[in-house]
């Protein structure tokens, strides 16, 4: 099938497309921090973002179940809470990688997981993860060199390399040389372009360009929000005790994330619908493409453990259902920025914490032993392929 | 078409990789399906394959007969393996057989003209018990009626009945759906009022509309009791909460006791099936010491229930009988979680060595995650040791699988020290993998501050290893 048949009509065009979302809807979710899969059962809902200083900190909800959060250091949280040894290393791992952006820390959590450390299983589906993730890049690629040999006037049914040519290293300088008419197009050489693309599929990667046969990670992560909204309106209509409600709530917020997604998904795309002229305006563009990507993953920043809780919730009653909906509602973060927060200092910042309390090492927390059914539970929302 | 049986395999396994809308499709082609003689089996087996998914997409069922003639007894259902007879509790494989039996005196023009007004309807119709119940449930209660008056009247219809229900669990499951049936309409209104299910507790109101519901059938006491009895308890999260409240003397409302001594009995039974059941697992099967060690807990709670229940007089029992489960519950997890323990653990430790086939890595990884749900099972009977008297019995164990795991996967890593030159990559990654599986065993048994200090010995050991 030629490629231009799978591809979408143009949707935004490339000048909406450069437009930096909302400032204040994306800082608010930074001033969220990161969600993060931690093991340790009274973690299970923490996110993690950096301080004011350039270190770590970790957001955990009130344990008493009131309103505000705890704030503690990342490096101190183990002298706070017993933790498990994946949490532990995970700990160690984020801040030897001082990850702190949705994609880092989920290639840290990738990186603990896959030891083994959650889990036989969990490590299974981390490396599966890892490699499908490369796989998406590469694909992503390919589509892209498909796009930019097309767009400047190839023949599409002889153009496009397949996924198989462009790993073959033998072919490479073949598919340099069919890049030649779009390179001189935009003033570069078949080189240049081609290193431009790769950059090009290595940022959205995650998301793929239209016309894919698959939907890539993130891609896949807005529809599944979007269902789950679907889903979690259908299971409130059956709910008579207020968890109902609560259902009804995290469904809004899941409409909104996808909604708000989709959007973010046009955007990016819209910079591969028109090629050529990304293409010509690499240097200026790359950087609106990098962010675009970023934004997305802070907007569904959380919803993949959401997911994968709902999904776990399949394989057990109705009361557990009721709860894993309370847990999800618990996840969601209070929404305590009301202004605009460009970066995570300054007065929105502090606004944003207010009403959290810090947390010193042995005071005012509930520690304890571990248990471990909590823990397995956790472990196995790792096993899911989303 | 319908699905063949391979086909049902590849539902269960991309049960997700649908979407919501090809999922309510799906459902809805199976429901159809359903209808029809030659499909029956195949789809209900198919959407046993879908039910995690229904579980959470819930597309609008299809409401159908045998959906309306369950109603009165949907409470007491319970999903075991088999049609096996539980006090109080309905058997979901004797559905079909009992709805076989009765369907059959039922006018053929009433079931038509119920499934024509049914039409496109779905369970998420509020208004369907009202309007489909009450004919359905009279044709039923009086086809109950005949079948076993016929079947008490005569020996030959009697075994004729039992032949075709499966046996006498399924007369007995047969028997008690009658009576649920009989009292189908004070049901439908009971649900109402003990919603939402499981309740904690019954609070004054709830005390007060079971308690008149009971004197209303006072005259069928003898019948009809016992079915509403069943009814409350399966709303209720533990029967136990009933038995402690009404079960005792002091309680001056009839029904409310009849209640309570019914939750008793309903506990105990449910506590002898829990324990027969356990006595029936298979020791050394992959599954057993989890089974023992979960179904364990629960039963060892029942049973300190049970004992505190009657040493304050809040119900009776014998003590001797709740003795004996203490020590079948006892046996069962010496048999299938203690003894073996070690030996298992050491097992799944023994060798660091890289496997030499990909056969030989599945056998290994397969027998890590026995030992790893073995030390979790083990975790799991400490918490509640205390209450059946094992404490120092698991202490020991526990202390021997911590010292052994230990030491086991540092003496590998101080093997591949010693041997001549740098060990290779794959003789590394192999022993962290031991490492990794003897830290999350010790973590089970020894807590995450010994697991932890296990890990950090073993990777800087390791880490040697590689800069070598």
């Amino acid at each position: 099938m030629p490629l231009e048949t799978l591809v979408r009509p143009a949707g935004a065009d490339l000048a909406a497309a450069g437009d930096a979302p909302a400032a204040s809807t994306l800082s608010r979710y930074q001033s969220d921090g990161v969600a993060i899969d931690f093991t340790t059962p009274i973690l299970a809902n923490a996110r993690v973002r950096p301080a004011e200083t350039d270190r770590l900190e970790v957001i955990v909800a009130d344990l008493g179940g009131g309103k505000g959060s705890y704030v503690v250091p990342l490096r101190h949280l183990g002298k706070i809470v017993t933790l498990t040894v994946h949490d532990r290393t995970l700990c160690e791992e984020i801040l030897h990688r001082n990850a702190n952006a949705p994609d880092e820390i989920r290639r840290a959590v990738l990186a603990v997981a896959r030891m083994g450390l959650a889990g036989a299983k969990a490590a299974k589906t981390a490396r599966q993860a890892i490699a499908d993730e490369q796989n998406e890049r590469l694909l992503t690629t390919v589509f892209l060199i498909h796009r930019a040999i097309n767009h400047a006037g190839g023949d599409p049914a002889a153009a496009g390399p397949s996924l198989n040519v462009l790993a073959e290293e033998a072919n490479r300088s073949q598919v340099k040389a069919q890049l030649g008419q779009v390179a001189q197009s935009v003033r570069m050489t078949g080189d240049q372009v081609y290193a431009v693309l790769e950059e090009w599929g290595a940022i959205v990667g995650g998301v793929g360009v239209p016309g894919m046969p698959l939907d890539c990670r993130l891609r896949r992560l807005a529809r599944q929000v979007d269902e789950l909204a679907g889903q979690l309106r259908r299971w409130a209509d059956e709910e008579i005790s207020y968890t109902g409600e609560h259902a009804r709530r995290v469904a809004d917020s899941a409409q909104q994330v996808a909604a708000r997604a989709a959007r973010q998904i046009a955007k990016i795309d819209a910079f591969a619908v028109a090629t050529v002229e990304t293409l010509r305006r690499w240097k200026d563009t790359q950087r609106t493409v990098r962010a675009a990507v970023s934004d997305l993953a802070w907007i569904l920043n959380g919803w993949e453990a959401n997911l994968r809780r709902w999904r776990d919730a399949a394989q057990v009653s109705r009361e557990e259902q009721q709860k894993t909906v309370s847990e999800v509602m618990a996840s969601m973060p209070p929404r305590l920025a009301a202004g605009t927060l460009e970066t995570w200092s300054g007065e929105a910042f502090a606004l944003s914490r207010r009403g959290s309390r810090k947390v010193r090492a042995h005071q005012d927390w509930k520690t304890g032993a571990i248990d471990f059914d909590v823990v397995r539970r956790l472990e196995s929302l790792k096993e899911h392929v989303l | 078409m319908i699905p063949a049986f391979g086909e049902i395999a590849a539902i269960r396994e991309r049960l997700f990789d649908l979407s919501d809308e090809q999922f309510a499709k799906l459902v809805g082609f199976m429901e159809r399906t359903r209808d029809l003689s030659t499909g029956r089996s195949v789809s209900n087996e198919a959407l046993d394959a879908m039910r995690p998914r229904l579980r959470v997409s819930r597309p609008p069922r299809r409401l159908n007969v045998e959906r309306i003639f369950c109603r009165p007894f949907e409470d007491v259902l319970h999903s075991g393996p088999d049609q096996s007879w539980r006090a109080g509790r309905i058997a979901r494989a004797a559905i079909e057989p009992c709805w076989a039996v009765v369907s059959q005196r039922i006018a053929p023009s009433l079931l038509a003209e119920i499934r024509r007004d049914i039409g496109e309807l779905t369970v998420a119709d509020l208004n369907w018990p009202l309007r489909f119940g009450p004919p359905l449930w009279t044709a039923a209660r009086a086809a109950f009626d005949a079948i076993l008056g016929e079947a008490d009247a005569d020996r030959a219809a009697h075994a004729a009945l039992v032949g075709s229900l499966g046996g006498a669990a399924g007369e007995a499951s047969f028997r008690l759906m009658a009576r649920m049936l009989a009292i189908a309409e004070i049901v439908e209104e009971l649900r109402y009022i003990l919603s939402p299910k499981p309740l904690a507790a019954l609070d004054i109101s709830h005390a007060a509309a079971v308690s008149g519901q009971f004197k209303a059938l006072a005259a069928a006491k003898a019948t009809l009791w016992e079915p509403l009895a069943y009814f409350v308890i399966a709303r209720m999260a533990e029967p136990i909460a009933l038995a402690r409240a009404y079960g005792g003397a002091a309680c001056a409302d009839a029904g409310l006791h009849f209640l309570g001594v019914t939750a008793s009995k309903v506990t105990i039974a449910d506590l002898g099936a829990t324990l027969g059941e356990l006595d029936a697992v298979v020791a050394g099967t992959p599954d057993a010491a989890a089974a023992v060690a979960s179904r364990g807990e629960i039963a060892a709670d029942q049973i300190a229930k049970l004992r505190e229940g009657v040493r304050e007089r809040k119900f009776t029992a014998s003590m001797a009988e709740i003795d004996r489960m203490q020590q079948g519950l006892r046996d069962a997890v010496s048999r299938n979680v203690l003894e073996g323990t070690g030996s298992l653990i050491a097992g799944s430790l023994e060798t660091a060595a890289p496997a030499d086939d990909a056969a030989g890595e599945a056998a290994r990884d397969a027998l890590r995650q026995t030992a790893e749900a073995r030390a979790h099972a083990l975790w799991k009977c400490a918490r509640f040791a205390g209450k059946i008297g094992m404490d120092r019995e698991l202490a020991q164990t526990v202390k021997s699988v911590e010292d052994e795991a230990g030491q086991l996967v540092l003496d590998q890593i101080a093997a591949l020290r010693r041997g001549s030159g740098r060990p290779d990559d794959d003789a590394i990654d192999s022993v962290q993998a031991s490492l990794v599986h003897a830290v999350r065993v010790v973590e089970l048994v020894a807590g995450p501050e010994r697991a932890n200090a296990l890990r950090k010995r073993g990777f800087e050991a390791i880490e040697r290893l590689r800069a070598a």
